[in-house]
């Protein structure tokens, strides 16, 4: 056998050449990277947060879809750089006077293969959504259509949709009630004109690379599932002289963190969320990577109108004003959330605002004090508490754990004794539909900017009303509100509504979202917006000081 | 041996059945469905939707009708990535999971057996000490804290060895690159490194006391020629029962390791398909699975019968 000097040895010297190797590690700048892999200033590279579903208009429906989709094609209306309307495919649009009739025309543009776009393209695009054969998640979106909700339920053909091509390049839509916001919702990448001729040929498989056309600032040119979606630059785009931008990577970085370690590292330009425990880390070390944004969402918790004790208004008031806000949005999130002391998040859009939970100024200990003689006159004590359960829609631990907690501190004062339940989000999602729950916490966020798509959150009937929330002057306020052509008393109509829900406590609102994206600031014309929607053809990157940033 | 092989095949398929039975109803036991969001659909766009993916009919139907597309390689659309097919899916993913599983499988086992046997051959010393002590950290040190550690020192801090950059991208596969493998790789294979070690220290140590060890060595034969011609080829049998499993396990790709660096693997599809209920993935994901442990569990078998005359004989 070899003898054990030389084994010893041999050790010796691997261990001494790898001491040797770790000695010459120099660490260096503390926190960026200074590889040389940057690419041209025609590059941008954008983590996505996720893995796409689908690049087919009529079947997307999240912001991964949208950020990639929303390059690609372009609706009637697009946005600006700050997600406001501008034309689209469409350049003029007049309204008859009933609000009912719409009237677009369209721009000479062509899809990305030389076809030209035109009112045909609209037509299609609009059946194909509501067509029941199309199983379109955002069929409902285009309800306000004439004749849209008939055809998707399998009532009515879908040529008998309120949209028709009255020209070439001009489109007439006709609406079954006003809808003052129909601009803001023609963005949406679900009403975006399709290429007919393309869904024709290749069906279900249009939207994949080499089958796809766009109307919009890039082609599709790539799509590896998890690994990257590759964009490149549409020269037959009819403002294509204005983009600067060549290619786009989009990454499905579903784990923020590592997104983080990517972002330093000189990989990724942007990153559309952040890892919200690193927060402080960000704050105290790249702050110029920090886009705080307060997006239209506000997190909420359901109340179960139809159990007891809740449907006292007395136990509702109660645990409205035992939550404190301010340390759920500064010390437990701490990245920048808006206390909400209303349902309708600041900023929507012909929405006057302003109302409030009416104890919002009271000092908490006031409020605590409330609460307390509130629950003692629904019959509770210190000695006979409320005790119930607290949904919450993730089992890892995180943030909705860490605010649970808190919140089940800040009830415990008010004599109730909230379980909290984690769930897988599918289960918690059955559950809370199925309004099998006492409280649950839940998130919205806005379709387009318009304050109705929250307060439909609490009409009798609705869908989405899990706590089954019902006051009739509260619906006839909103019903009269959808009939309204003024967008001026219509906002007044919904702020009275939502004024009469807060009186009713009919659910506890927490906090608006910001939803921060991290962006290097080398990225030019990226701005922070409500609805957190970023079109490349407005970016450019000043590439001096990407190479400075990194080299 | 091909008979053993082929009905050892044959065999698989009821196991396979059942697999795919079992998590076909365990699956769609789970509350929730495939097409659940916060935004509750209209009933009417969710008749359409189920409709479109034959969710309206009858469960059994339903499983009668995978079992009829299974049969002829269907295994269905994935609910969730719409674009794509589960077995597109699996088609683009499993060769980067195998790639990087099969690298860090090898490595694995030439550094693992090296040190093993080493350690074994200075048992109780501190050689011995130093590498299983090694290990049982390879072994405790989960991927997921291995994984950033490398990255913050490889990635973001930047690494310089005699003026040469070493620096490695800290995530994105760029179409299997050697500088984007290595990272993954290596946070792959330190667990695997860790525990084939330790198994063949194990066998080794017993293997350097058998009788026919001693005899050998009495013959006068060489200390190479007993550890690399007799020893090792008994110490390795552990491993080999331990290398079906593994395998599977880690060609099936890493859910951790496939985030953390952005890969494009089908990891990820197993936890994520089943949080999603999107059935058809995870039982695409499930079949392949299986058909590898079965597979490997067969080939661990075939070489056990190589290795071991005891097995070959009975």
């Amino acid at each position: 056998m070899t003898s054990r000097k030389t084994w010893n040895r041999r050790l010796a010297v691997a261990g001494g050449v790898s001491l040797a190797a770790g000695g010459y590690l120099a660490l260096r700048s503390p926190s960026t990277s200074s590889r040389s892999t940057i690419p041209d200033k025609g590059v941008l590279r954008w983590g996505n947060g996720a893995e796409p579903e689908t690049l087919d208009n009529s079947l997307s429906t999240g912001t991964q879809d949208d950020n990639i989709i929303g390059n690609l094609t372009m609706g009637l209306i697009t946005e600006d750089a700050r997600a406001q309307p501008v034309p689209g495919v469409a350049t003029e649009w007049k309204t008859s006077p009933d609000g009912l009739t719409w009237n677009f025309k369209l721009r000479q543009a062509q899809w990305s293969d030389g076809v030209p776009i035109t009112a045909d393209d609209v037509v299609f695009s609009w059946r194909r959504l509501l067509d029941p054969a199309t199983a379109a998640r955002y069929a409902y979106y285009l309800y306000v259509v004439k004749n849209a909700e008939p055809i998707n339920v399998g009532k009515l053909p879908p040529d008998r949709l309120g949209v028709k091509a009255v020209g070439k390049y001009e489109l007439e839509v006709t609406l079954e009630r006003p809808a003052p916001y129909l601009l803001q919702m023609l963005m949406h990448a679900c009403t975006h004109p399709l290429p007919r001729h393309v869904i024709a040929a290749k069906g279900k498989n249009w939207a994949r690379p080499g089958n796809h056309v766009s109307s919009g600032p890039f082609i599709l040119k790539e799509w590896i599932p998890n690994g990257h979606v590759l964009l490149e630059k549409n020269p037959r785009f009819f403002d294509a002289a204005n983009v600067a931008v060549e290619r786009i990577l989009f990454y499905p970085t579903d784990d923020y963190s590592a997104a983080l370690q990517r972002m330093r590292a000189g990989e990724l330009d942007i990153h559309d969320r952040i890892p919200a425990q690193r927060i402080d880390w960000i704050r105290a070390n790249l702050p110029q990577l920090l886009h705080p944004v307060s997006v239209f969402s506000v997190e909420y918790i359901d109340i179960n109108h139809r159990r007891a004790p809740f449907n006292d208004v007395r136990v509702r008031e109660a645990i409205n004003l035992a939550i404190n806000r301010e340390a759920i949005a500064q010390r437990i999130r701490r990245i920048g959330d808006t206390p909400a002391y209303s349902l309708v998040p600041p900023n929507i859009a012909n929405f006057p605002g302003g109302n409030n939970l009416a104890f919002k100024a009271m000092p908490l200990a006031s409020r605590i004090e409330r609460a307390r003689t509130l629950m003692h006159q629904a019959g509770f004590s210190e000695t006979n508490r409320l005790t119930t359960t607290f949904l919450i829609r993730s089992t890892a631990p995180g943030p909705y754990r860490a605010v649970a907690a808190a919140i089940q501190q800040m009830l415990a004062q008010a004599y109730i004794d909230i379980t909290i339940v984690p769930m897988d989000f599918a289960v918690f999602l059955a559950q809370s539909h199925a309004h099998d729950f006492d409280l649950s916490e839940r998130a919205w966020g806005a379709d387009f900017d318009d304050a109705a798509t929250f307060l439909e959150l609490l009409q009798t009937g609705s869908g989405n009303n899990d706590g089954q929330y019902s006051n009739r002057a509260f619906d006839a306020l909103l019903a009269s509100a959808q009939q309204d052509t003024d967008l001026v008393s219509r906002g007044r109509k919904l702020a009275q509504a939502e004024d009469l829900a807060l009186k009713d406590h009919a659910l506890v609102p927490l906090y608006f979202w910001v939803d921060p994206n991290l962006a290097w600031p080398y990225v030019k014309g990226w701005h922070a917006n409500g609805m957190d929607k970023h079109r490349a053809r407005w970016i450019t990157i000043d590439q001096a000081a990407r190479l400075k940033q990194f080299e | 041996m091909t008979g053993y092989a082929l009905r050892r095949i044959l065999g698989a398929i009821p196991t396979l059945f059942v697999i795919v039975t079992l998590a076909f109803f365990m699956m769609r036991a789970a509350p929730g469905g495939p097409f659940d969001s916060e935004r509750r659909l209209p009933p009417e766009v969710e008749r359409n939707i189920k409709a479109a993916y034959d969710l309206d009919k009858p469960l059994v139907q339903q499983y009668f009708l995978y079992l009829g597309k299974l049969a002829h390689g269907d295994l269905g659309p994935s609910y969730k990535n719409k674009d794509f097919t589960v077995v597109q899916l699996i088609a683009t993913g499993l060769p980067v999971s195998m790639r990087l599983g099969l690298s860090a499988m090898t490595i694995a086992l030439l550094l693992g057996s090296f040190l093993g046997v080493m350690a074994a051959l200075r048992q109780n010393q501190w050689q011995d000490y130093s590498v299983m002590g090694v290990a049982m950290l390879g072994i405790t040190i989960p991927t997921f804290v291995t994984a950033p550690l490398l990255t913050l020192v490889f990635g973001i801090y930047g690494v310089t060895l005699f003026g040469h950059d070493l620096s490695l991208p800290v995530g994105g596969w760029n179409g299997g690159a050697l500088a984007n493998m290595i990272l993954p790789v290596t946070v792959l294979a330190l667990p695997q490194i860790a525990i084939v070690s330790r198994l063949m220290r194990g066998a080794m140590v017993e293997v350097l006391r058998a009788n026919y060890i001693r005899t050998a060595r009495a013959k006068g034969l060489s200390a190479r020629r007993i550890v690399m011609r007799h020893a090792l080829r008994a110490a390795v049998l552990p491993l080999v029962s331990y290398l079906g499993p593994a395998l599977a396990a880690i060609l099936t790709g890493s859910l951790i390791v496939e985030q953390i660096f952005g890969l494009p693997g089908i990891g990820r599809y197993f936890i994520q398909g089943a949080l999603n209920r999107d059935y058809t993935l995870v039982l695409g994901v499930v079949i392949c699975y299986a058909t590898l442990v079965i597979l490997l569990n067969l080939l661990a078998d075939i070489l056990y019968g190589v290795l071991d005359p005891k097995v070959r004989q009975a």
